[in-house]
């Protein structure tokens, strides 16, 4: 069951129905009956067994933490809290490396094989079972562990309602990853609001706009591009670029406005995860606008604890005093920021995320923090109107353009990727290369796609621009329609509704495109 | 009162939205007659006669020549391929509608069962949304019938999940007339054929024997002869004359069985051949379906035998069916011109089997040649290593036409229509007709075969075979070499030809 599909909704629908019927101080069993069916039904029974284990470690170990310093066992070192939630913490981060990180444990030992090792030859043939959601509630009950030795949650004393907030069902499939004290108050219950549904579904309804009627066509393109990489060269390496970005927002966000509409209908909120990315003047507010719960869990749990830690402590010292006070900073930044990337590569789990996308993205930002001063120079310099709209869309077509490198590697892989990059670059230097022409002879439209196709991206990127520009300026999308009159509104969202039922890429004969980021 | 506004606003939110949605739905659905026949029923007011089956129905029984010539109310209520389990929910749509004194059930399909699932379609995506035959229709068929796996059922019930990539019906006015499934069938469900094709006459089979009919269709019979009975109408089942029937008989007799246990009566129209007049050279287009000359002769035929047997009131002097007659008028209108059109077809074929008896006497290359690129026929061409060569002749326009070279070698040519379907050459080349292996043209053998019958290639000639693909005989098979005056002659009176 995606969430994309009609039983999907219906799941909702009646999990709503009952939902509002029942007790509010009983609604969390039927949200934690809902996430059980929802693994089962989208996953395997190894979606369910593996959460359970989880859940029961950093139960267990929360519950022993909080106990040895109830109390005060004084024969207990004070490290020994902190070695149980290390071991806590490992267990969950190994189970989850192993099944969702073979892209780079099995290629040492590919080497390996090939080398003549019988064991690693048979491992590295083990077909691994995919289990819903590992990737997020891993980090999810990761920063609970965290938090709870840390003393900033009190630990759960219902398992149940731990495993709750570990399989939460609307975001197992793509995130977001929430915290524990964002996500706690699903268990008061909540009284029927006629808004938390209307809103819910209109985001649903958003989302399936963005996933089923923009990604899908977008993902026809570059499919379409990169099954003939010899034909299509030149501007067609250009579009390659340009679309991969939109394509992976369209797609990821698509999925966010379909869990936190879905999570909304049950009145129980979830943080954002994009907060238009492309309006980012810089890489580093890209990044503050992209995948936020995602960017967050690795600055409060990777970045700050490095940078706070003893050692990083006494290097920063050591570095101010040889590079100066700002240099010095700047280095101990990169070291941090270098760990908080690198994890964030591989949490997605394969060797060209590490490579070519964050670390790629790290080289960025450093650069852009490095270059900043003398970039604020020569705007100076050049009396260049900083707060102008010329320079606001340069700067950022300028941050996309720096994304979209890194977008085509995570798309296409490494070599691929260079490829592309490569032959997008011939177009500028290498004299006849180029080829304008594939954007009025029609060729776009052997891309796989019609005009009528074309016709429906177009519409869909301006709904998207007005969605974004009202949400920068006065708020949600949805709460602005809310305020215009019946007539309008209604117009508004049967226009939308016809336009997925009409024109979205579904149906029997359509092999439904996983979420990218459901494979994490 | 907050909440009273938004119950309300959600109700009428919701009134719009399932009225867009189910608008939506009939707008991208099928615009075909086929949708006008099914959704027509609902435009008819009382009938008094409906005929229920699927296309040995629409194209046999004529209901305006019914109306014209004994004075009741019939219709169609029919489409491709029925399956059995549609029987009964139509029957509930014409209780709805039209409350028929007497349904008339074609019983043909009840031999068979198709699994191709896409014809369920002609009945369920004609139906409203909230019509509960349809669901009955569908929950009954996935009941009783096991389907592929990658069957996307959903979409049987929200058709909207099939239909929704046909945006060219927003072009279709036709497809606009169906916005609310509303529509009217100008003949009363029957479909104009206006084909024809020579069928020999079937042999009659007559036995007592009883036969089992496919898995599930019996249980379906009997639910719905109970249906009927429950109706209180009368019913009667009709075995349409047609080629396959012949084959059927035993199945027949089973289905004969439960109609009469039921109290229903059935008719073999397969025993009344003389009596309908009923000519399967001349009033078919296919061995199961008749064209409007057969069509005609079934009507008068069943239609006498409903007056007959049943009491049903005569309503053409009653002004309240003067449409009937404004249609019936204009029935009679198309079928002259239909039957010009049959007639002609007859004509035509009669003409070319004329041709075809030609073919095989004509000693004229050009003359030949102009007989076999006609439609019907199919010419084979083999071509092995030749040393008097007829192909090196002077008068080569019929050669350059056909693409046999001067040097040509090892080569096969199929023509069909007059159109080239295939050309090669290759030592040992073979090709094989790919929809049914008619014939084959084997150089590595040796042989042409066609229609079963093996005919041997001279290396020392062009070897030809020409075919009928109407009636699926060799109507030509020569061999063209050179006289002694360089002049090409047809050998046809060897050995194999």
């Amino acid at each position: 069951m995606t969430i994309t599909s009609f039983f999907y909704f219906v799941y909702i629908l009646l999990g709503a129905f009952i939902y509002y019927l029942i007790p509010l101080k009983y609604q969390w069993i039927e949200l934690f009956i809902l996430s059980i069916g929802f693994c089962y039904l989208s996953g395997n029974v190894f979606s369910i067994i593996l959460p359970i284990i989880s859940t029961v470690i950093a139960y267990s170990s929360t519950w022993l933490i909080q106990n040895l310093r109830i109390n005060k066992l004084k024969k207990i070192s004070d490290g020994f809290p902190a070695f149980i939630m290390f071991v806590a913490l490992t267990v969950n981060i190994v189970v989850w490396f192993i099944f969702k990180c073979s892209g780079l444990w099995k290629y040492p030992l590919m080497l390996l094989a090939k080398r003549g090792c019988g064991l690693a030859e048979r491992t590295v043939g083990v077909e691994l079972i995919s289990i819903l959601g590992l990737g997020y509630y891993t980090f999810q009950l990761s920063g609970y562990i965290i938090d709870c030795y840390l003393q900033i949650v009190e630990p759960q004393n219902n398992p149940f309602k731990l495993f709750l907030f570990t399989t939460y069902f609307p975001q197992l499939t793509s995130g977001p990853i929430s915290r524990y004290n964002d996500l706690k108050t699903m268990f008061s219950g909540r009284k029927f609001s006629y808004h938390n549904i209307a809103f819910g579904t209109q985001r649903i309804l958003w989302g399936m706009t963005k996933k089923i009627l923009l990604a899908d066509r977008l993902s026809i393109i570059i499919n379409s591009i990169v099954a003939e990489p010899d034909v299509y060269t030149g501007f067609y390496s250009w579009i390659l670029i340009v679309v991969s970005p939109i394509y992976i927002y369209a797609d990821f966000s698509g999925a966010m406005d379909i869990v936190l509409g879905s999570s909304e209908i049950f009145g129980i909120v979830l943080p954002e995860n994009f907060n238009n990315p492309f309006f980012a003047r810089t890489s580093q507010e890209l990044w503050q606008r992209w995948h936020i719960t995602l960017g967050a869990w690795a600055k409060n749990y990777i970045l700050f604890p490095v940078l706070k830690s003893k050692t990083m402590l006494g290097w920063g010292r050591v570095l101010k005093k040889r590079l100066g006070k700002k240099l010095g900073k700047f280095v101990v930044n990169c070291m941090g920021m270098f760990c908080v990337w690198f994890m964030i590569g591989v949490w997605h789990g394969k060797i060209r995320y590490i490579v070519g996308v964050c670390l790629w993205y790290w080289v960025i930002l450093m650069a852009e923090d490095l270059l900043a001063p003398i970039s604020a120079r020569i705007v100076n310099n050049f009396g260049i109107k900083s707060e102008s709209v010329g320079w606001h869309v340069f700067q950022s077509l300028r941050t996309y353009l720096l994304f979209a490198i890194g977008a085509a590697v995570f798309n296409l892989g490494v070599f691929e990727g260079i490829r592309v990059l490569k032959d997008a670059a011939r177009v500028i230097y290498k004299e006849g290369y180029a080829n304008p022409w594939i954007f009025f002879d029609g060729s776009i439209s052997k891309l796989g796609i019609s005009y009528g196709d074309l016709n429906i991206i177009i519409i869909c990127l301006s709904m998207m621009f007005v969605v974004a520009i009202l949400r920068d300026r006065v708020g949600y999308a949805r709460k602005w329609i809310e305020q215009q009159s019946t007539g309008f509104r209604w117009c508004i969202w049967i226009s939308l509704f016809l336009l997925v039922l009409i024109w979205g890429k579904y149906g029997p004969g359509y092999i439904e495109s996983e979420f990218i980021y459901e494979g994490f | 009162m907050r909440v009273f506004k938004q119950i309300a606003g959600f109700i009428l939110f919701f009134a719009i939205l399932g009225q867009v949605f189910s608008s939506t739905t009939y707008l991208f659905r099928r615009a075909n007659d086929g949708r006008s026949r099914m959704v027509g029923i609902k435009n008819e007011s009382k009938l008094d006669v409906v005929y229920i089956g699927g296309s040995s129905t629409f194209d046999f029984w004529q209901p305006l020549r019914a109306w014209n010539d004994c004075g009741f109310t019939s219709y169609c209520l029919a489409e491709n391929a029925i399956k059995p389990e549609c029987y009964k929910p139509l029957a509930e749509l014409a209780e709805k509608y039209n409350d028929p004194q007497l349904y008339v059930i074609c019983a043909y399909p009840f031999n068979f069962y198709s699994t191709a699932e896409q014809w369920i379609r002609g009945f369920t995506d004609s139906m409203d949304l909230t019509e509960k035959a349809r669901y009955d229709l569908l929950n009954q068929h996935y009941r009783i019938r096991d389907v592929d796996d990658d069957t996307d059922i959903l979409s049987y019930y929200i058709d909207i999940l099939e239909y929704h990539e046909n945006r060219d019906n927003l072009a279709l006015e036709k497809a606009w007339e169906f916005l609310h499934n509303e529509g009217s069938s100008e003949t009363k469900g029957f479909a104009w054929e206006p084909y024809y094709k020579y069928i020999d006459p079937p042999q009659r089979i007559i036995t007592d024997d009883r036969e089992d009919l496919p898995e599930g269709n019996l249980e379906v019979l009997r639910d719905f002869t109970e249906y009927l009975k429950m109706t209180g109408k009368e019913a009667l089942f009709v075995a349409i004359p047609n080629v396959p029937s012949n084959g059927y008989r035993a199945q027949y007799n089973t289905i004969m069985d439960a109609v009469e246990e039921a109290g229903f009566t059935f008719l073999d129209l397969n025993d009344y051949y003389d009596e309908i007049g009923i000519d399967f050279t001349n009033d078919y287009y296919n061995d199961s379906h008749v064209n409007p000359i057969g069509a005609k002769k079934y009507t008068q035929f069943l239609e006498n035998y409903i007056v007959d047997n049943y009491e049903l009131p005569d309503h053409r002097d009653d002004p309240l069916y003067e449409d009937w007659n404004r249609k019936t008028e204009e029935f009679y209108t198309q079928e002259k011109k239909i039957i010009d059109t049959v007639e002609k077809l007859q004509d035509d074929y009669r003409f070319d089997n004329a041709i075809a008896e030609e073919i095989g006497r004509t000693e004229n290359l050009a003359e030949w040649y102009e007989y076999v690129t006609k439609d019907r026929f199919t010419f084979l061409i083999a071509v092995n290593t030749v040393r008097q060569n007829p192909l090196q002749m002077t008068d080569r326009n019929v050669f350059d036409k056909i693409g046999l070279e001067q040097s040509i070698k090892d080569t096969i040519i199929i023509v069909s229509g007059g159109e080239t379907v295939y050309r090669d050459s290759g030592r040992d080349l073979e090709y094989i007709e790919p929809n049914e292996s008619l014939y084959s043209v084997s150089l590595k053998d040796g042989f042409i075969y066609a229609y079963g019958e093996e005919i041997p290639i001279d290396n020392m000639a062009v070897n030809v075979v020409v075919l009928d693909d109407e009636r699926q005989i060799i109507v030509d098979k020569a061999r063209l070499e050179c006289d002694d005056n360089s002049r090409i002659v047809f050998n046809r009176g060897i050995e194999g030809y």
